[in-house]
């Protein structure tokens, strides 16, 4: 082919996992729906679309599998067989026979799979019912034309085909205009308007200082002008890179149905699952780090959660539980949320075993508030099952749900009532690369902090610190909060010695702690470079950033803080 | 026997698809390709004017190559356009419909170059006399 045939395969291979992708949603819509002409078609033509152009390409075992799936769907769409959930079963098992068979062209390990098991029970689906459909003698005599057709001479008689039959239901699919673009390309600029943003913010600071100096110099006036026309572009261009990266979670979302599906039938639980805000738009990065950590949760939910149907029978509750996931944005913050209304969290049992375990003693858990209590499931180490299921006892626990979500800058926040469910909010910040933060200064050090972690900032005279138990604290408005010395946390140098002081509260969900500090600065727009070598995810550091006076200056981050500071999670 | 500048339309939902064929067409020596990806936007860039060929595949949403290729058969600025049909395999049912539609002719998935160059030595043999 004049063509790179490899850019072709990989063109191929992301277009069909793409279309792989939508059949698990659609499926197990059908198998709630039962029979849809429109569905089914539309799975119908991705197999088919996929036979086609596998065989162009010579990938055999992809159309062998692809074609026997497409003659049970055809049958399917057509009313000649009904679905069975074996018949789901095996067709979903087609699915994923397709995707590591993709897989496997992917990475070019060469290796076969053993697909004959799979065909036969496809064309089981198809022996089963043709048996049944005899009755129909239209049909079965459609389907024995087996003459093969000279180009222009057709026998009329043959021609008397049912065209209701065949006709395609037009689909409603909205055309866009789209390009394929490089993740690094994209990812360079938006590196680069990253850069833009930073000699924007170091030319409004100069400009500022000019204007104060010479502000009669007709120059200087013109110049600030088109400095603050360069402001607002760089802010619409800032969106609009942003929006380039954005995503629907629906891309996410989409492998919710089938895990639902397939946990609650290996375990004989009834589960309803609803999804909303699933055209909710993420940063790219979300998308990647977001999958696990809620197929984590949704397994939990599940396995956990939802009571056996005789129980639920037993309380008095609906027989089916029910899994509710959302997506929406607050401000610039985004909040995904996973509600069951199983049996809720056990907080005494979550108690004991902590105890047990030894990751708190007898009077910690005494002292503990219903909060610190739930968020012990996040201690590495910890499950409340004792016998590890299949599903859940994989080694890795809610730790690792709270990891993977501080490394997108977002935490997790559980509410759960005993007998009436469990509700996981995750909240993590709109984009990644961009951030407004608080810039403060702590002895001769300079630290920015996100202000979406921030709650308020307020001033207060040192003799309104206390100590309890060798911990500060600080009473706000009847609030008593924890606080810390900021330039003690970093080991920077020691703090201005004033009467009044400067405090930061600091609110990652329901934790909420105080910062002692010397001097706020303001507010700014940040772009947040990474700091080779620097292990974000165990320190109290996101990475640095350049101020607009040119200062490198370190971001904190808050989550990190916690950790390292109040002990939440053992670092 | 044809005109290797002759503008072809080819239609198809699936990009790969569409870059195969058109590749196909590259082969032969065909120069001036442009792509649909279903049936109503094809039929709105033939109206548009300058095809003069059309390879389209059945199977697509919106509006599949049998819509497609009624609709041009009673277009009266489009009805003598040649119409090449693609099918996945020999469904004998869909392709008398599409003979008595008025295909050209149809080509069966995968198909080489020769074969594409077959089918269409075939079709303007036939339109030439």
């Amino acid at each position: 082919m004049s063509d790179d045939l490899d850019e072709i395969i990989s063109e191929f291979l992301t277009e069909a996992e793409e279309s792989l992708d939508k059949i698990d949603p659609l499926f197990v819509e059908i198998e709630k729906k039962g029979h849809d002409k429109d569905l089914l078609n539309e799975i119908f033509r991705i197999m088919h679309t996929l036979k086609g152009a596998a065989g162009f390409l010579g990938f055999q075992q992809i159309v062998d599998v692809a074609h026997s799936a497409e003659n049970v769907l055809k049958k399917l769409r057509d009313g000649e067989i009904t679905f069975t959930k074996n018949l789901t079963d095996v067709i979903l098992h087609s699915v994923d026979m397709l995707r590591l068979l993709l897989d496997h062209i992917k990475s070019k390990d060469g290796e076969q799979e053993d697909i004959t098991y799979l065909l036969k029970d496809l064309d089981a689906l198809l022996q089963k019912d043709s048996e049944a459909s005899q009755i129909s003698t239209q049909h079965s005599e459609n389907e024995n034309i087996e003459s093969s057709i000279p180009d222009a001479k057709i026998n009329e008689t043959t021609c008397q085909i049912n065209e209701e039959k065949e006709k395609i239901a037009p689909e409603k699919r909205e055309c866009q205009q789209t390009l394929r673009v490089d993740v690094n390309k994209l990812d360079k600029v938006m590196d680069l308007t990253g850069e833009v943003v930073l000699v924007r913010n170091r030319l409004l600071n100069i400009v500022n200082f000019l204007e104060l100096k010479y502000a009669d110099d007709p120059i200087v006036q013109n110049l600030f002008e088109t400095v603050s026309f360069l402001d607002l572009v760089t802010s619409d261009m800032q969106i609009a890179v942003m929006k380039m990266r954005m995503q629907p979670i629906k891309k996410v979302f989409g492998k919710f149905p089938r895990l639902v599906r397939d946990i609650s039938n290996s375990l004989g639980k009834e589960v309803t699952l609803k999804v909303s805000g699933e055209d909710t738009e993420v940063d790219k990065s979300v998308i990647e780090h977001i999958g696990d950590p809620l197929v984590h949760i949704i397994r939990n939910s599940v396995d956990h959660g939802i009571e056996h149907v005789d129980v639920r029978r037993a309380n008095g509750k609906d027989e089916k539980g029910t899994i509710e996931i959302s997506a929406y944005q607050k401000g610039n913050q985004i909040v995904i949320e996973v509600k069951d209304d199983g049996k809720g969290i056990d907080l005494n049992k979550v108690k004991e075993k902590a105890i047990t375990k030894g990751l708190i003693t007898i009077e910690e858990a005494g002292r503990m508030s219903e909060n610190e209590a739930i968020n012990l499931i996040f201690q590495p180490g910890f499950s409340t099952v004792d016998i590890a299921t299949e599903l859940s006892g994989r080694g890795v626990g809610m730790d690792v749900v709270k990891t993977n979500i501080s490394k997108l800058n977002g935490y997790v926040e559980v509410s759960t009532k005993k007998g009436e469910g469990t509700c996981f909010k995750i909240i993590i910040p709109l984009t990644l690369a961009i951030i407004q933060v608080l810039m403060v200064r702590a002895g001769k050090s300079y630290y920015a902090i996100p202000l979406s972690n921030i709650e308020e900032t307020l001033k207060i005279s040192k003799k309104d610190m206390t100590s309890v138990a060798g911990q500060n604290i600080v009473n706000i408005r009847g609030r008593v909060l924890p606080i810390y010395e900021l330039s003690a946390i970093t080991g920077g140098n020691g703090a201005d010695n004033e009467p009044q002081r400067y405090v930061v509260v600091i609110a990652l969900g329901e934790t909420k702690f105080c910062l002692a500090l010397d001097e706020l600065l303001g507010q700014e727009e940040i772009v947040i470079k990474n700091i080779d070598g620097l292990q974000t995810d165990s320190s109290y550091v996101l990475g640095a950033t350049i101020t607009g006076e040119g200062k490198v200056v370190l971001i904190l981050d808050p989550a990190g803080i916690s950790r390292y500071k109040l002990g939440l999670i053992n670092t | 026997m044809y005109n290797y500048k002759m503008k072809i339309l080819i239609v198809d939902d699936f990009p790969t698809m569409r870059r195969i064929i058109k590749n196909l067409f590259k082969q032969i020596g065909f120069e001036n390709i442009e792509e649909a990806e279903d049936g109503a936007i094809a039929y709105s860039k033939l109206k548009n004017g300058g095809y003069e060929f059309i390879c389209s595949d059945w199977n697509m949403p919106n509006m599949d190559g049998f819509e497609l290729l009624k609709k041009v058969r009673s277009d009266n600025d489009l009805k003598s356009l040649p119409f090449l049909m693609v099918t996945a395999e020999a469904e004998k049912q869909k392709v008398i419909e599409a003979i008595k539609a008025g295909v050209n002719n149809y080509i069966v998935k995968p198909f080489t170059a020769e074969t594409l160059k077959e089918k269409l030595d075939k079709i303007f043999e036939k339109l030439g006399k």
